[in-house]
């Protein structure tokens, strides 16, 4: 999933409490996957409710959201809209991905292997429509507003981060710093002990914090650039040049400037370059939004989660009331006031 | 050069009310005496701080700035007498405070000022209302909130001065009209506090005869009072929480 750029990135270290008093916008595909993905039993299969619906992006959501706010963060939700029409064959991919990953479980854990099952199950994940009307209802009854994105969420967030409306875009892919991002956060949502995937390895996730401007700078290359490199290596949008790794897409683009001239210098084809590189510059964003956090709404969280998807009663109370701890008055510094 | 003499007591108060807002500082030393500014790591409370050299026994110094880790200071001076002169002496040329007290002499090393936060700026608020009151009624507001609550509303209405607290379930007000007030400026105010800060901020003020707020609305307040017999004085300026909108 998006571009694989990270290891051109200038990443910073970052607590949690750093962040406090910042709005942070997260992409929430991005985010419902991880959780979707994360949040298993031991033999892969995600949480479920007794009817059978899976619940592994409400209980992410619910506890995850609740510590964020706890330390002072806004959060805020960008939702996708409709992909760009040149997505079509990466989402087709995703699909095919998928449906060979169920595919793959259903036998592992037909043989008791449960270490790959475990990895084909989060293979399998998929946000689908009830996945993301549940979470889009969850946000409400929390408290927590969520903005919906025209087209790409990443794109909506960088936007919003732009127009000075966020502080940052929380997300695990490096797209938002095609978008524009100026500051991006990612495992945000997913700090702690993470199984690494494939392995039966513990690791420390901790959030990092990248600021595009300093990328830039220790680059030497512009967004544009950036860009540029992000198509050589490939992007959602298309397949990147053979053998073309980030290091080498970097070399190229400083060496020739920009994609056209290593496409010359390459004889290679990029179908549509214009029209990706456009929809990085130009994204199709909207400034109709309102972001506004609430209270939480106990009674509705109850009904919610406990009573149709049978979350434990005790412990959505206590996240509720996390929530409406912090959704009261919050303490402001000084700097305001100079 | 720096050398003075100072009563133990008198200076462990002084230090105490600053240490409320940070661990390290960076001292001004003036020949009229020393002063020092500094924000909590938060950025949520600043004080202000001046001992004048009336306040000390001897006191001669040029001007520097040394950087102090108060606990050090507070250790030392919690061993000391009341009534005992506490002697100091700055050894320049290796960053070294010689302290004298009760028959000990010690030698703290100074902080290198530069690792030291810098001293803010102090923001010009426009403040409407002004309220000056007794510090042990202060004291016993703040107290009583802490029972039930983690902060406390501040406000002017009319010619009343108000502190109030809600817990869940309970809640409990102070209200002090102009009688029971040494001054009052009337004006629109109305700010929340924190009860982690305010209750380290006023625990010097039990002693203190006026202590001084200024008030407005969900702005910070500003707390003052004199330390060292009228020879020094703090104030603190702590940020208000407001209502997530």
């Amino acid at each position: 999933m998006g571009t694989d750029i990270g290891d051109l990135l200038q990443k910073r270290k970052v607590e949690f409490s750093d962040l406090a008093n910042q709005v942070v916008a997260i992409d929430a595909f991005n985010t419902l996957h991880q959780f979707l993905s994360i949040i298993r039993q031991r033999d892969g299969n995600p949480l479920v409710d007794s009817a059978g619906r899976v619940t592994s992006h409400l209980s992410g959501l619910l506890y995850r959201t609740a510590s964020l706010v706890e330390v002072g963060i806004k959060p805020l939700f960008v939702f996708d809209g409709k992909p760009p029409a040149l997505k079509s064959e990466t989402l087709n991919k995703r699909k095919e991905v998928r449906e060979s990953s169920r595919e793959k479980w259903e036998n592992a854990k037909a043989v008791g292997d449960l270490e790959s099952a475990y990895r084909y199950a989060q293979a399998s994940s998929k946000v689908n429509q009830e996945i993301i009307e549940d979470s889009k209802y969850l946000l409400s009854a929390m408290g927590i507003p969520f903005v919906q994105a025209p087209c790409e969420g990443e794109a909506q967030a960088a936007h919003m981060v732009l127009k000075k409306d966020a502080n940052c875009v929380a997300s695990q892919d490096y797209d938002s710093f095609l978008f524009g991002a100026p500051v991006v956060v990612r495992n945000l949502a997913v700090t702690g002990k993470r199984k690494l995937p494939g392995k039966n390895i513990y690791v420390d996730v901790e959030a990092e914090i990248i600021e595009l401007d300093e990328t830039l700078q220790a680059l030497e290359i512009t967004r544009e650039q950036l860009i540029d490199i992000a198509i050589c290596v490939g992007t959602d949008y298309n397949k990147g040049l053979e053998k073309v790794g980030p290091k080498t897409a970097l070399k190229l683009i400083k060496k020739h400037g920009d994609i056209y001239a290593v496409l010359r210098e390459k004889r290679a084809e990029i179908e549509a370059v214009d029209r990706i590189r456009e929809i990085f510059l130009n994204p199709d964003v909207t400034d109709n939004y309102e972001i506004k956090w609430g209270k939480p709404d106990s009674e509705k969280l109850l009904e919610f989660l406990c009573e149709k998807h049978d979350f434990s009663v005790d412990r959505v109370e206590k996240a509720a009331e996390r929530l409406k701890a912090a959704s009261g008055a919050r303490q402001k510094t000084l700097d305001q006031w100079f | 050069m720096f050398k003075a003499a100072i009563n133990a007591e008198l200076l462990r108060d002084a230090i105490a009310a600053l240490a409320v807002i940070v661990d390290e500082v960076r001292f001004k030393i003036k020949p009229e005496g020393i002063s020092v500014k500094a924000v909590d790591p938060a950025n949520v409370a600043m004080g202000i701080f001046e001992l004048g050299s009336s306040a000390f026994e001897e006191y001669s110094a040029d001007e520097s700035e040394i950087g102090v880790d108060l606990n050090k200071i507070m250790d030392l001076l919690g061993i000391a007498d009341k009534s005992d002169t506490v002697r100091m002496e700055l050894e320049e040329s290796n960053h070294k405070l010689l302290i004298d007290v009760g028959g000990l002499s010690y030698t703290l090393s100074l902080l290198d000022p530069s690792t030291i936060r810098a001293e803010p700026r102090v923001p010009q608020l426009e403040l409407p209302a002004k309220v000056v009151l007794n510090g042990a009624d202060l004291r016993r507001a703040v107290k009583a909130a802490e029972k039930i609550s983690d902060h406390l509303l501040m406000g002017v209405s009319e010619d009343t001065f108000y502190m109030e607290a809600k817990g869940d379930t309970d809640q409990v007000r102070l209200e002090m009209g102009r009688d029971q007030l040494i001054d009052l400026k009337a004006g629109e105010a109305c700010s929340l506090f924190s009860l982690d800060y305010l209750t380290d901020i006023v625990k010097p003020t039990n002693k203190v005869n006026e202590v001084t707020l200024s008030l407005g609305k969900d702005f910070p307040i500003f707390i003052d009072f004199e330390i060292a017999n009228g020879a020094g004085r703090i104030s603190y300026l702590l940020a208000p929480r407001i209502e997530s909108d």
